[in-house]
């Protein structure tokens, strides 16, 4: 059961992640991928009792980001009711991680799994110190002249596209835990190393 | 991680958008602005005119057609960076890019049929044109100074033979006598909105500047020549314009003289007109007025497009 919640949720965000526009219709539809997520992060609730408001947020994503479908996300940042919209879906995304993480260290917690617990508490950190600066500073960038705003687009998408990475290692990581508490012993043993490789 | 450090993230967050629009919306002209001007030129086929102006980089400007006084008379040839390839891309094309805008430029074309034939010099002079854009707006733009003359080539009485200018805003031309002719006066025009920002020397040493025509005969530059553009304008060779008791000067054919100019680097105008050289021939008495061609664009930076902004949009 973990594992099929946290693999719908792992690609439900390579959906919402990755942009191949055909013609002009995104043919990795965000909303797909946030149904994923919102289905992923129902069955890790019911599973365990939790009320994550995860569930919801993307529940919301799924009719928020149909727009999407149509909007190339260029990194062409300038002021257009577009450009608003989507650093909108932006700033709900890091609310969604933000409760992915609080799922996560809550089942690491039940889990009684230190290590984990340990590297899923660094790694929330992190992500959301992260991104909250891109996000911070990316409305800065219509103010910007042409030669910092570029400086700043290719470092923050470089940020971005590596945090996201390591979120999306440690989604995997959730993915591949057994189930229940049980047998997480013979887990940390075993795992720890092989997906120390996806980092 | 706590969930209300969540919503003071978030909250900073917003507060950066609204700031920034804010910011951004108050940087935005509510017109494109015409940057100044001072413009001479002969009255010919396919006289036209580079005019200069900001426009906000989001959703440019474009002119579609100018009027002055009230009249067409001049077509719009591009709006935009010259060459043609520029006009059918959907980018904007500009001169320069700021934070907040675009220099941009249209050239002018003078539709000759609308210029009266028979009227005293200067055929016309306008300081001000009716500006229209794509988006239906207009605008009556303040250009600086603009002067149309006739050509009379008959008077022409100097040649130029070797001139040179420097990026630091300088300019030195040299010029031979057809004829023997008497100089009254060298003047700048537009003399009111141009004081301090244009000065002339003029230097009429024959024996320097006879060693020139070496060069006619492919013979070397003389050292002195070339070193003079580089000095600091205070310690270059000639004497002020303005000096009075310079004029009338009286040169046999063949002879030569020496025009330095040098255009203040701190202006934020554009410069194309002429030194006028006003005088007399020696045998028929007839008088002349020739030009020394200028052409001097200033280089703008941020600072000086916020100036511009601050003054042309608080002084209206």
């Amino acid at each position: 059961m973990l594992y099929e919640g946290f693999r719908k949720i792992f690609w439900g965000f390579i959906l919402v992640f990755v942009e191949i526009h055909l013609m002009v219709i995104d043919i990795l539809p965000d909303p797909i991928g946030y149904y994923l997520i919102f289905s992923g992060i129902r069955l890790v609730n019911h599973y365990f009792g939790f009320t994550n408001k995860g569930k919801q947020v993307a529940l919301g994503l799924v009719f928020l980001s149909l727009p999407t479908l149509f909007i190339q996300n260029q990194s062409v940042i300038q002021m257009s009711g577009s450009s608003i919209y989507l650093s909108l879906i932006g700033i709900i995304n890091l609310v969604l991680a933000f409760y992915l993480f609080q799922l996560m260290v809550s089942i690491a917690k039940q889990r009684e799994d230190d290590s984990l617990h340990q590297r899923t508490t660094t790694m929330f950190k992190i992500y959301m110190v992260t991104m909250f600066f891109v996000t911070f500073l990316e409305p800065f960038s219509i103010n910007m002249t042409e030669g910092l705003k570029m400086w700043f687009i290719v470092f923050s998408a470089i940020f971005g596209l590596v945090i996201n990475i390591f979120f999306l290692a440690l989604l995997l990581k959730y993915s591949k835990l057994s189930d229940g508490p049980s047998d997480r012993s013979s887990y940390t043993a075993e795992s720890e190393p092989a997906i120390g490789t996806h980092d | 991680m706590k969930e209300r450090f969540l919503w003071a993230g978030v909250l900073i967050i917003v507060f950066s958008w609204i700031g920034n629009y804010a910011y951004f919306q108050s940087k935005q002209l509510d017109h494109p602005i015409f940057l100044d001007h001072f413009y001479e030129a002969t009255l010919g086929e396919g006289t036209s005119f580079t005019f200069y102006y900001l426009t906000n980089k989001q959703d440019p400007a474009v002119v579609t057609h100018v009027q002055i006084d009230g009249v067409e008379i001049v077509n719009v040839l591009n709006d935009g960076h010259g060459i043609g390839v520029w006009q059918n891309s959907s980018e904007p094309s500009f001169v320069q890019e700021y934070r907040h805008h675009y220099l941009k430029s249209v050239t002018l074309e003078l539709n000759e049929e609308f210029i009266p034939d028979n009227q005293t010099e200067p055929i016309l002079t306008f300081e001000t044109m009716d500006v229209f854009f794509n988006d239906q707006s207009s605008i009556h733009a303040d250009v600086g100074t603009v002067k149309i003359c006739r050509e009379d080539r008959n008077l022409h009485v100097l040649d130029s033979q070797m001139s040179s200018s420097s990026n630091q805003h300088r300019r030195e031309e040299t010029l031979v006598t057809r004829e023997a002719i008497s100089i009254d006066e060298i003047s700048i025009p537009f003399p009111e909105d141009l004081e301090g920002e244009v000065a002339v020397k003029v230097d009429f040493d024959q024996n320097r500047l006879k060693e020139l025509e070496k060069v006619r005969d492919n013979g070397e530059i003389p050292a002195w020549f070339e070193e003079n553009i580089e000095k600091e304008w205070n310690e270059t060779t000639g004497l002020p314009i303005e000096e009075k008791e310079l004029f009338p000067i009286t040169l046999n054919e063949n002879e030569w003289m020496q025009v330095g100019m040098y255009f203040n680097p701190d202006r934020t105008s554009y410069f194309e007109f002429g030194i006028h050289i006003k005088g007399k021939k020696s045998e028929s008495g007839h008088t002349f007025d020739q030009t020394v061609p200028i052409i001097d664009h200033p280089y703008l930076g941020q600072q000086d497009i916020d100036e511009i902004i601050a003054e042309k949009v608080g002084g209206q």
